[in-house]
């Protein structure tokens, strides 16, 4: 599906990867974890293309994505629900939705995808004419990863999905994360909430100083003496 | 993407009533310059409400649409003179050659964000300015003279100022009804999008460059086409009446002042500007030169430290606050604020 070699890449100029490789297979959900300013969001960035590449190559789905700019890759397949959210306050809960609709013509998909997302979370529904902004920062999680889903993507890349969201509602997000796995979407997740993220990935990277330093099943990585020492404090 | 009913029936019979006063108000007065000065404020709304599709709506602040003003009014001109053309072919034609422009010179300047893209634009309005100012082809300094010879609707020259009062009433309602189409259509959404959260928006496809020069090219068109009005009823132009640094700052200021992304805010800003602009120049006369770009300048600063998202944002706060204003929730008013 995503096939990742080498890429380096900057953030203001100072180099947040320095040589990052990963690969992803269809149906999987692969997490990349590692402490803050390691440069996790960057490599999700880098893929959306929000980032340049100072070297390496990316390639989805056997195509190489250096000549496509970030708003054409989501045509392609792949889709940033990004760090923080971003959602568009002043427009209402369905226009978000439709926004993230914007790079698809199927109008079938669009309003089942639709459909999907207010029967998996009620609450969004109920209040579709309502400011996004006004949205608790669970709902508007909820809100941006269905935004993300609105693109019809073979990849949903997540970053930092429990950000800013209530405890109770952490477990919920994390579900969802596998009901949408379910619907045959790929899912690359970047989390500090380590536990959590390796938890319910198939696999994971763990990402320092800009280098892939380790990589391995989600079990394994849990269950790796360094990394419970240094990110789950054992 | 439903946005309620197509029509609020209050606010139709609100905004068919303000026309309905604005189409009757000149039968009323007599006093030349009285209605003149109504003609000037229809004018600076016309533009306002033009600058605000992309200053406003897609959050491109630009402090250089003199200069589609001024293509619009050299363009109608200089194809009158040389062609003969009619002003009425002359103002689509101006407006056709400020979209040219608005593509040429957007396309690189949009690579810029807020505050540098802002520059970019004085320093393209300021490098025209000077390009026409010393061009013989147009006359440089000289300007451009219509012919006195011809007059009536064809020609687009009138006598009484009744009819100018009326051309530029009709073009501030085509303006407007662009605005609201934009404001409530598909791209209206890009718009806001984009000025809210420009990488989400890249992020789920849509197109920064071309949704902004989708703006840029509407508001040039429809700015040219007050340009175009401008050199018509005046009949006469040269680069300092029409590409001034002063009418940039103008048409930006009548949207700002009134309330930026909001549809009728720059007509209030308009009444508010133009007001104040006649008092004082009757106040200091022709001593007073340069007074303008002082209350210009003095009106920023209260708009930005009072109220940043303008007279109307000030007004809805009021009612907001007023016992019996109605407890309406509050929405976010972000729509409101001035982001270059």
């Amino acid at each position: 599906m995503l096939d990742v070699r080498n890429i380096q890449s900057s953030y203001r100029r100072v180099p947040a990867i320095r040589d990052v490789s990963l690969n992803i297979k269809k149906g999987e959900i692969v997490a990349i974890v590692g402490g803050n300013g390691n440069g996790k969001s960057t490599t999700l960035r880098a893929i959306a293309g929000l980032n340049a590449l100072d070297g390496g190559a990316i390639s989805l789905k056997g195509r190489d994505l250096a000549s496509v700019p970030a708003h054409d890759r989501v045509k392609h397949g792949l889709v940033l629900v990004p760090e923080g959210r971003r959602l568009f306050p002043r427009l209402t809960v369905e226009q978000n939705l439709m926004l993230g609709a914007f790079a698809t013509s199927d109008a079938h998909k669009r309003q089942e995808t639709l459909q999907y997302s207010y029967d998996t979370f009620t609450v969004l529904g109920e209040r579709r004419r309502q400011q996004a902004g006004t949205l608790s920062g669970g709902e508007q999680q909820m809100l941006a990863m269905c935004r993300g889903l609105m693109s019809q993507p073979d990849l949903l890349m997540l970053d930092e999905p429990s950000w800013g969201v209530a405890p109770k509602l952490v477990t919920r997000i994390f579900e969802t994360i596998h009901t949408i796995r379910e619907r045959g979407i790929t899912i690359l997740l970047v989390e500090q909430n380590v536990h959590r993220a390796l938890e319910i990935a198939d696999r994971g990277y763990v990402i320092q100083t800009g280098r892939v330093v380790m990589e391995g099943s989600g079990k394994d990585l849990l269950g790796n003496d360094e990394v419970r020492q240094a990110y789950l404090g054992m | 993407m439903s946005n309620g009913p197509l029509v609020n029936p209050r606010k139709a019979m609100g905004a068919l009533a303000l026309l309905a006063g604005a189409a009757v108000l000149p039968l009323l007065i007599s006093d030349p310059a009285r209605l003149n000065f109504l003609v000037l404020i229809l004018m600076a709304a016309q533009m306002g409400v033009a600058w605000n599709i992309v200053g406003g709506y897609a959050g491109q602040v630009s402090l250089g649409h003199a200069v589609f003003f001024g293509i619009g009014a050299y363009t109608s001109t200089m194809l009158g003179l040389s062609l003969g053309l009619s002003p009425w072919l002359g103002w689509l034609a101006g407006g056709a050659v400020a979209v040219l422009f608005a593509l040429a010179v957007g396309w690189p300047c949009f690579r810029l964000k807020g505050h540098y893209f802002a520059m970019a634009t004085i320093a393209v309005a300021e490098i025209v300015q000077i390009l026409v100012t010393n061009s013989d082809f147009l006359e440089g300094a000289v300007g451009l003279s219509l012919p006195l010879d011809r007059s009536g609707p064809a020609a687009m020259v009138f006598l009484s100022k009744l009819p100018y009062y009326y051309i530029i009433l009709g073009l501030l309602v085509v303006t407007v009804l662009v605005a609201w189409a934009i404001e409530r259509s598909h791209i209206g959404y890009y718009f806001r999008a984009i000025k809210d959260e420009p990488e989400a928006a890249r992020a789920l496809g849509v197109s920064l460059t071309r949704y902004k020069l989708i703006a840029l090219s509407v508001s040039a068109f429809l700015t040219a086409m007050g340009g175009s009005f401008y050199a018509q009823k005046e009949m006469f132009i040269d680069p300092g009446s029409v590409l001034a640094t002063s009418i940039s700052i103008k048409i930006a200021l009548v949207a700002i002042l009134g309330g930026v992304g909001t549809l009728l805010g720059p007509v209030l800003g308009a009444v508010i500007l133009i007001t104040i602009e006649e008092y004082s120049r009757t106040l200091f006369g022709s001593t007073g030169s340069g007074t303008d770009m002082i209350i210009y300048a003095a009106m920023i600063i209260l708009v930005a430290v009072f109220s940043p998202s303008g007279v109307l944002g000030l007004l809805s706060d009021l009612r907001r606050h007023l016992p019996g204003g109605g407890a309406k929730p509050k929405k976010a008013t972000k729509s409101a604020e001035i982001r270059p």
